[in-house]
């Protein structure tokens, strides 16, 4: 914690006391987080990268194993992560113009959105794994689940590295899916000091930077979701 | 519970607020190219099927980052912070993709002559 | 504040007196505490990743070894080479002399997320922990490189689980240390200093967290990866999975060849900082200094495959990193020719910080030009993983970083504890230390080109002389170590009263007291130019340096 300043009253509640204003302190926390999110970018570009390789050498392995996956899922959960990030953009907003309670609807319903999504991921994951769709050398696919492929899926021989496209399945989306669980807890975070009335016109920095965090994780999804949902 | 008065800046209060249409159009458009990326992976294109989807992806992308995380309107610094851990990025899938492809037949042709599987 | 607390005497308030306890340095968010103990922590690094290489050294006086096993000698280089490269030369100088320095030079208070800074901090000793946590575990014996399949084999258990993990979460130290410094950089500035009034220690650090920033998180990923391909077989790098081992030297160099420049552009700034301050003359080409350091950042990340060359990598990208990496050679050639220039006509003060930046030049010019045998694909393929690699990258990473880290740590210890050191053990450290290196390093080189290859722990009985002749080196290098080390903790006792400004900076640091107070400036100062040494006098060696006419004191 920061030593209390003492009796200096003019100085707002949450002027950090090593900045000079609020402008500045504003301006350091955005800052911050675009550095972050720079990061972010680095954090999942490695992993992309390791699509790419895999993808290049063997493009018949991505078609054939696309199928497991149900593009409507996908398709739905893009859509509630796209409502989401509407609805974290709102809530800045809402906290530039000082409206409290469209604020706390619109934190609460970002938090709800991603609980969403989380929702239909955990169904896709464990329909998967009950089928023995998993990971590397784990792979074993049941004969259930490799007769509800197409027909004309079927006919195709099962390409090698089924294990490494499930492998990359997982680490993207799991990755992701972290992302989504700790911005709902950030959620949880602004939505109680929203509902002490934290946040105004003068003060709305954390609400931003939660949603540019917000936002990047619904970026990222934009590309999981044809990358291997899709083509 | 009111809002603690924190002395508003200055200049007008909440300077930055985004028109309410611009993100309703932000969203709007996002709807309808998710609709449109779906649409065009259901047409066999070949390998322009991927390029279509990373295309259209990159457009909802940058959208989200414009208008949404209102890049636009910010000061220049963070447009270039973002804009340079893209490239980067994408420097380091292009040349290992670029390097795999190259590399990819020499492993080839030393399993076939080992007479082992490929890995 | 009010003035009449800050009107009594300095030192009674002096930030290493304000709040007392263990919980008042271990919870702090001072950065000038957080730069000490982050000092501590890399010091005790330093000195065991520097046991290790005795031990190694004293293995190699017989060309059969024998002081240790094989497998004992294969996992000391290991840990040698992971402690030194990842707890010492990465952190060493942005992580306690920048943390320390940075705000300083800035006029602020602190840096922009102090609490972030804390995190950082302790997240870099867990990692520390976790490296030596190895040793315990039966340690790791795979090179600090980690590169799979070796690494990654069914047989091994949680020493390179243990060493993974250390990487992955002092990374992410590495990450908050780069995000605080350019946030604070770009929005801290005191009034007055604009892009090109910045002391050229902050824009090398500024180009430093560039590249910590967008790089580290590739290493996080990539040692994240290979701990679950090790428990889980996820098949992405190992091949009996189905994996591609050449994907992790990728990922690995994209980090590691940029972290080279971590630990070099930091010790270009000191320099730049000392050679001016010690020439008595404004530093020579400041903006090409300032973007040089810029331009090494990024072209530093388009040169990783040049580590590659023998590894799989194909013959074209091997061929386009080969020129690349022609390039980083531009930018560090203009710092050096910028710096002999600053010193040209100066009038140049033999102390010691100066001294270890004379070694940094001998150094760093040995090391650079090696480098570009390296850099060359032809020559580099007979010279790769023989001795003339490790001794190219010990003068780069060690001999460079060491020297310019000494000389910083010399530069500013006054201001750190407030006391100054012998001059006498400064200096005769500092030419044990440019002679120890020389004698340990060169033979090495000579090695090397003649075929020795890196890694072993026994050699052909040709190479005895030259693995004599460096372990008798590495004692005189580890000699002058020591006696720094005991010069600057004997000044602690023994030492005389620092002045605000010992040595005639003109950098905001020096206007601060020594040490600084709690919140370093009692008001913001007003910066002018960082290497405008015109009116500044000094007035006696207990007083130190001031501005003739009523600048700042």
């Amino acid at each position: 914690m920061t030593t209390p300043s003492g009796g200096e009253a003019a100085r707002p509640r949450f002027l950090a006391e090593h900045f000079e204003s609020m402008e500045a302190q504003l301006e350091t926390s955005t800052t911050g987080i675009w550095l972050f999110l720079a990061s972010e970018v680095l954090f999942f570009g490695a992993l992309f990268t390791a699509y790419g390789v895999w993808r290049a050498n063997h493009h018949e392995l991505f078609h054939y194993a696309q199928h497991f996956l149900d593009w409507r899922l996908g398709a739905l959960n893009t859509l509630v992560l796209i409502s989401s990030s509407l609805s974290a953009a709102w809530s800045v907003r809402c906290a530039q113009l000082g409206r409290r309670r469209g604020l706390l609807a619109t934190l609460a319903l970002t938090f709800a959105l991603a609980g969403v999504f989380l929702v239909v991921k955990y169904f896709e994951y464990s329909h998967k794994l009950h089928h023995g769709v998993t990971w590397g050398a784990s792979f074993h696919a049941s004969e259930e689940i490799l007769r509800s492929l197409p027909a004309a899926v079927r006919a195709l021989p099962v390409p090698e590295h089924m294990g490494t496209f499930f492998t990359l399945y997982y680490l993207m989306t799991g990755l992701h899916g972290i992302h989504v669980l700790v911005g709902m807890g950030l959620y949880v975070w602004l939505l109680r000091r929203a509902r002490r009335g934290h946040f105004g016109p003068g003060y709305y920095g954390p609400v931003d930077a939660v949603a540019l965090y917000w936002h990047l994780v619904d970026m990222i999804w934009i590309f999981l979701f044809p990358l291997f949902y899709l083509v | 519970m009111t809002d603690h008065t924190v002395p508003a800046p200055g200049h007008a209060a909440a300077p930055h607020a985004l028109p309410a249409r611009v993100l309703l159009g932000t969203a709007a458009a996002l709807f309808v190219l998710t609709a449109a990326t779906v649409a065009i992976s259901r047409v066999n294109l070949g390998a322009l099927n991927a390029v279509a989807a990373l295309a259209i992806a990159a457009v909802k992308a940058s959208l989200v980052a414009l208008f949404f995380m209102h890049l636009k309107y910010q000061g220049r610094f963070k447009a270039v912070i973002f804009t340079a851990s893209v490239l980067f990025a994408v420097l380091l899938v292009g040349f290992v993709v670029f390097d795999t492809t190259q590399y990819q037949p020499d492993i080839r042709a030393a399993a076939a002559r080992a007479g082992a599987p490929r890995p | 504040m009010t003035t009449a607390v800050s009107a009594a005497e300095p030192a009674a308030e002096s930030y290493l007196r304000h709040g007392r306890g263990l919980r008042s340095w271990l919870l702090t968010i001072d950065h000038k505490r957080i730069g000490l103990m982050y000092l501590g922590l890399i010091a005790f690094m330093l000195f065991l990743g520097g046991i290790f290489a005795m031990v190694l050294r004293m293995n190699l006086w017989r060309p059969a070894g024998g002081l240790v096993s094989n497998d004992t000698y294969n996992k000391l280089f290991t840990l040698h080479g992971a402690v030194m490269v990842f707890l010492f030369v990465i952190p060493g100088i942005p992580a306690a002399l920048g943390n320390f320095v940075l705000p300083l030079q800035l006029g602020a208070k602190d840096v922009a997320f102090p609490r972030v800074n804390l995190l950082s901090f302790w997240l870099f000793a867990l990692g520390s922990a976790l490296f030596v946590a190895t040793l315990v575990a039966g340690g790791v014996d795979t090179g600090w490189t980690l590169y799979p399949p070796y690494s990654l084999e069914g047989s091994r258990g949680l020493g390179i689980l243990l060493a993974l993990t250390g990487v992955f979460v002092a990374g992410f130290s590495s990450i908050l240390t780069g995000l605080n410094f350019i946030a604070t950089i770009h929005t801290m500035r005191p009034p007055g200093m604009g892009w090109f009034g910045l002391p050229l220690f902050l824009w090398a650090l500024y180009a430093t967290a560039i590249i910590q920033i967008v790089a580290t998180p590739v290493l996080g990923i990539t040692v994240a990866l290979g701990f679950m391909e090790r428990l889980f077989h996820l098949g992405l790098f190992m091949p009996e999975y189905g994996g591609d081992p050449v994907l992790f030297q990728h990922f690995f160099w994209f980090y590691s060849h940029p972290a080279v420049y971590i630990m070099i552009l930091p010790a270009m700034g000191i320099v730049s900082e000392v050679v001016s301050v010690f020439s008595r003359k404004p530093i020579f080409g400041y903006r090409f200094i300032a973007m040089s350091s810029i331009a090494i950042a990024v072209i530093g990340f388009f040169v990783w495959g040049h580590h590659m060359f023998v590894s799989g990598q194909s013959k074209w990208a091997s061929v386009v990193f080969s020129f690349l990496t022609m390039l980083v050679a531009i930018p560090s050639a203009i710092k050096t020719f910028n710096w002999l220039a600053t010193m040209y006509k100066g009038a140049i003060v033999l102390r010691t910080p100066m001294i270890y930046v004379l070694a940094f030049f001998a150094i760093f010019g040995i090391g650079g030009l090696t480098g570009l045998f390296l850099g060359s694909l032809a020559t580099d393929v007979p010279l790769h993983d023989t001795y003339f690699v490790v001794a190219h990258f010990h003068f780069v990473m060690v001999g460079a970083v060491l020297t310019a880290f000494m000389a910083g740590l010399h530069y500013w210890w006054p201001k750190m504890t407030g006391r100054m050191y012998s001059e006498a053990s400064g200096r005769l450290s500092a030419v044990l230390v440019l002679v120890g290196f020389n004698v340990t390093f060169i033979p090495q080189f000579l090695a090397g080109v003649a075929g020795m290859p890196r890694r072993y722990a026994t050699y052909a009985a040709a190479f005895q002389t030259n693995n004599r002749v460096s372990t008798v080196g590495a004692f005189i290098l580890a000699a002058g170590l020591l006696l720094a080390a005991s010069g600057l903790l004997a000044s602690l006792a023994r030492g005389r009263r620092a002045p605000a400004n010992p040595w005639g900076a003109a950098s905001l640091e020096w206007s601060a007291a020594s040490p600084p107070s709690h919140h370093n400036f009692d008001r913001t100062p007003t910066a002018g130019d960082p290497y405008d040494f015109g009116g500044l006098r000094e007035v006696s060696a207990e007083a130190g340096w001031v501005r003739a006419a009523g600048g700042a004191p």
